[in-house]
């Protein structure tokens, strides 16, 4: 299991609301939680998958960037 | 790569929230196949995009995410009109096949109440009015039971339902009534009537509402299409939304501002009446702002480009207007308040009826019970309750057009009473809304008609925004102009001229004269003093070595002003002057009409901020104004009030329009909503006193005395004096006087 977060440019609850229905499907994220307080918007993702480019492109295909900023195992 | 090949178009957006989306959305339509750019313009809830598939996968893409892309095209106002269009002919559709088959069930009714075949016949023809034509009633009854509450359709919804249910059933099987010794009537007219009487008055409320809102499309169309932009190879004629911030764009003699900018080079008057208000222009050099939708005069000069597209002021003050318009709620109707709770209160006495007699017993008891108690819901709506509202409506709405006050949103008529605070614009409301000459002091020693018509020739060559009063004052005293030899403007000083005997004259101001040299008299000089403190704008007139005399140019108060104002705070509302002008010549007016609060140098969204503050404070707001700059406040007030002279946008946005422009309709015009209010509440007692009598009878009061229960006689006697009764009130509305 690993745990990505990522800085991100969501800004707001609606931003949120947009990629919500992708995350929450996908088979790559078992958990995930945006914090949108943090002025990098930290996005922290606990997946199976040893790719954190496959959440990064799950961000990608709402809109929004997602940019691996920390790994952990 | 841009290829002219590809399509380029602007859609409406929805579901951004903030800059992030904006640029989500531009992402994921890039992504999209087929798609080569797209840029979004936030302010404006728009997308523009380059690309070479369909709209519709345009639309997808961003519904996928969550967003969605209006591909119609369509405009939403148009979208609106067309729904409510719809709605009205839908309704007229109901009324009209309602009130068919009413007819004959009336006539059958009425006339041929013991031929059996006519229960029938009655049956078939009244299921449609009531559960077809009338199923608005019923579906919003059951919304409204569903969060237990009631309002007037609840109360039609339950009288008519019952009152067919029971007639159907008496028609199908009358032996269950006759075999205990009742008569079993039938009330198919009662539903009917009553279904085809509320309808009617809804239609009637329908058409007395307002209109659409045309005024948004009006101030849209101040928006220049094209402009001059300079560029390195020359002038060249560009679309408006090309144009970018930084270009430099040229402006000719009484073209439209395209957008907002600075005053690169040239200068000219500008008539900037929409952010101001003032009619007087303004003179705009290097360096000045100028603003899109203003109107250029006789000048000619370059600007750059500082704020275009959505960012100017005039697409602000649209942007506002629009959603002033779209935040006032409706006033709740008198009668879904009364409905709600006479509604319970009905049935408890339907209920409190059928147990009494039931406890009662005797003979026959259960039948007696469910009779009663179905009788009194069956009386219990009165059919002119739908009338009552519209008929005193519509009266005061003649009544006001009668007197030169148009009302355009029946709403009004009721809110108009609860005011309590009135905002007058200054130009053009309180004041003429143009310079006029007000005063004229001249030296002793003047020929005034021939000098008169010497400065009359002058002012015909002069450029100057005030040359206009001042030639209009002439003309009024017919004066005939002078021939002059020779003629000169000194811009910023004022203009000089030669008659061919030599004679020399200057107009302009003070500055002028001493430049000249000229003799100024110690009266004049005084006069010119005192009405500088007045805070109006003084011209000098010099003729060979000295000056003859001095001009007073003001924006006059109109006649009535002062007068309706001290009428209006009688009522106990407070009248508060807000004005774009400066400070010193709103408190000379304020001074003059008697007003105590007031602001000045306010733009146009200063006098919308005043208004939201107020009503924030709990007072109901109304205001008066003519002008664009006042729209946005105009949609925001509770009551709105344009004046019949102002611009087209100030009259389609207001509620109430004064097509005379005097101040003193304004207290009319409460009158008359007050008169009207009245009536409204005297048409809903004689509505309901009927059926309120009709109440106790049902619930069998008499039956121990005569035996008399409901019968159809005495429901229909009941709907036909209270529509009468609201009808003859209305109308004796007419008659009263406004003043």
């Amino acid at each position: 299991m690993n745990t990505y977060i990522f800085k991100t440019n969501l800004q707001c609850a609606n931003c949120r609301a947009k990629v919500q229905p992708l995350l929450d499907k996908s088979d790559e994220v078992l958990d995930w939680q945006l914090n949108l307080e943090h002025p990098e918007r930290l996005l922290t993702v606990k997946s199976p998958s040893p790719n954190p480019e496959d959440i990064s492109k799950l961000v990608a295909r709402a809109g929004f960037q997602a940019q691996l900023q920390e790994q952990a195992q | 790569m841009s290829n002219s090949n590809h399509k380029k178009q602007t859609f409406p957006v929805s579901g951004m929230s903030c800059a992030a989306c904006a640029s989500s959305v531009e992402s994921v339509l890039e992504q999209t196949d087929g798609v080569y750019k797209a840029e979004v313009n936030f302010a404006d809830h728009s997308v523009r995009v380059e690309y070479d598939t369909t709209d519709d996968e345009l639309r997808s893409a961003l519904q996928a995410v969550g967003y969605d892309l209006i591909t119609d095209g369509e405009d939403p106002f148009e979208k609106q009109k067309e729904e409510k269009q719809a709605a009205y002919l839908a309704l007229q559709r109901k009324t009209l096949g309602a009130a068919l088959l009413t007819l004959p069930v009336f006539i059958i009714g009425m006339f041929f109440m013991s031929w059996t075949p006519g229960r029938w016949i009655s049956l078939v023809l009244s299921a449609p009015v009531v559960f077809y034509f009338g199923r608005q009633f019923f579906i919003q009854a059951a919304k409204q039971a569903r969060r237990g509450l009631a309002n007037m359709d609840s109360l039609v919804a339950l009288s008519t339902g019952i009152a067919f249910i029971f007639s159907a059933f008496n028609t199908i099987a009358p032996e269950f009534w006759t075999s205990r010794g009742f008569q079993p009537h039938v009330y198919f007219e009662a539903a009917t009537v009553i279904i085809t009487f509320i309808l009617a008055g809804r239609l009637l409320e329908e058409r007395a509402k307002s209109q659409t809102t045309s005024a948004l499309k009006k101030l849209m169309s101040l928006q220049a299409d094209t402009l001059t932009l300079i560029t390195d190879s020359g002038d060249q004629e560009v679309p408006i939304d090309q144009v970018q911030v930084g270009d430099h764009i040229r402006v000719k003699p009484g073209e439209k501002i395209p957008v907002d900018g600075e005053v690169t080079a040239g200068q000219s008057y500008i008539d900037e009446s929409m952010i101001s208000g003032e009619p007087e222009a303004v003179k705009k050099r290097s360096g000045d702002t100028v603003f899109a939708g203003t109107i250029n005069q006789k000048g000619s000069f370059e600007f750059r480009a500082e704020k275009v597209g959505s960012s100017t002021l005039l697409s602000q003050i649209i942007d506002r207007v629009k959603s002033a318009q779209g935040s006032k709620a409706p006033v709740q109707k008198l009668v879904d308040k009364i409905a709600s709770i006479f509604v319970p209160v009905v049935i408890f006495i339907s209920i409190i009826t059928f147990v009494v007699w039931f406890s009662i017993g005797g003979e026959a008891a259960f039948s007696r019970a469910l009779m009663t108690s179905i009788s009194v819901l069956v009386v219990a709506c009165p059919c002119a309750l739908g009338l009552a509202t519209p008929t005193a409506i519509m009266v005061g709405i003649g009544k006001g057009a009668e007197n030169q006050i148009l009302i355009q949103d029946a709403q009004s008529l009721q809110i108009a009473r609860t005011i309590d605070t009135l905002i007058l614009d200054k130009t053009g409301t309180i004041t003429e809304g143009r310079p006029t000459v007000s005063q004229i002091a001249w030296a002793e020693s003047s020929n005034r008609k021939d000098l008169l018509s010497i400065i009359m020739a002058m002012e015909a060559r002069s450029e100057h925004p005030l040359a206009q009063a001042i030639l209009r004052h002439c003309k009024e005293k017919g004066i005939a102009p002078a021939k002059l030899s020779s003629f000169d403007s000194l811009t910023g000083e004022g203009i000089k001229a030669q008659t061919v005997d030599g004679e020399k004259f200057w107009i302009g101001k003070k500055a002028l004269m001493e430049q000249e040299d000229l003799h100024l008299p110690n009266d004049l000089l005084e006069k010119a003093k005192s009405w500088q403190a007045e805070a109006q704008t003084v011209v000098y007139f010099g003729h060979n070595n000295e000056v003859s005399a001095v001009l007073a140019i003001a924006d006059r108060i109109k006649e009535h002003s002062a007068q309706a104002i001290a009428q209006i705070q009688k009522k106990g509302i407070e009248v508060i002057m807000l004005t774009g002008d400066q400070e010193a010549t709103a408190q000379a007016v304020s001074q003059k009409v008697g007003i105590t609060a007031y602001k000045a140098g306010l733009m146009p969204s200063d006098k919308a901020e005043e208004v939201i503050r107020l009503q924030q404070k709990g007072r109901k707001v109304a205001m008066v104004g003519d002008g664009i700059n006042d729209s946005e406040a105009l949609a925001l007030a509770d009551l709105s009030i344009a004046m019949g002279h102002g611009s087209d946008i100030a009259m389609d946005v207001a509620d109430i329009t004064l097509v005379t422009s005097n101040l003193r309709h304004i207290p009319q015009a409460l009158k008359l909503s007050q008169l009207t209010v009245r009536g409204i509440y005297q048409n809903l007692f004689w509505a309901f006193i009927y059926n309120l009598i009709g109440i106790p009878i049902a619930a069998g009061l008499l039956y121990p005395f005569t035996g008399f229960l409901l019968d159809p006689m005495l429901a229909a006697g009941a709907m036909a004096l209270s529509s009468v009764s609201v009808v003859l009130n209305s109308l004796r509305l007419k008659n009263i006087s406004l003043n």
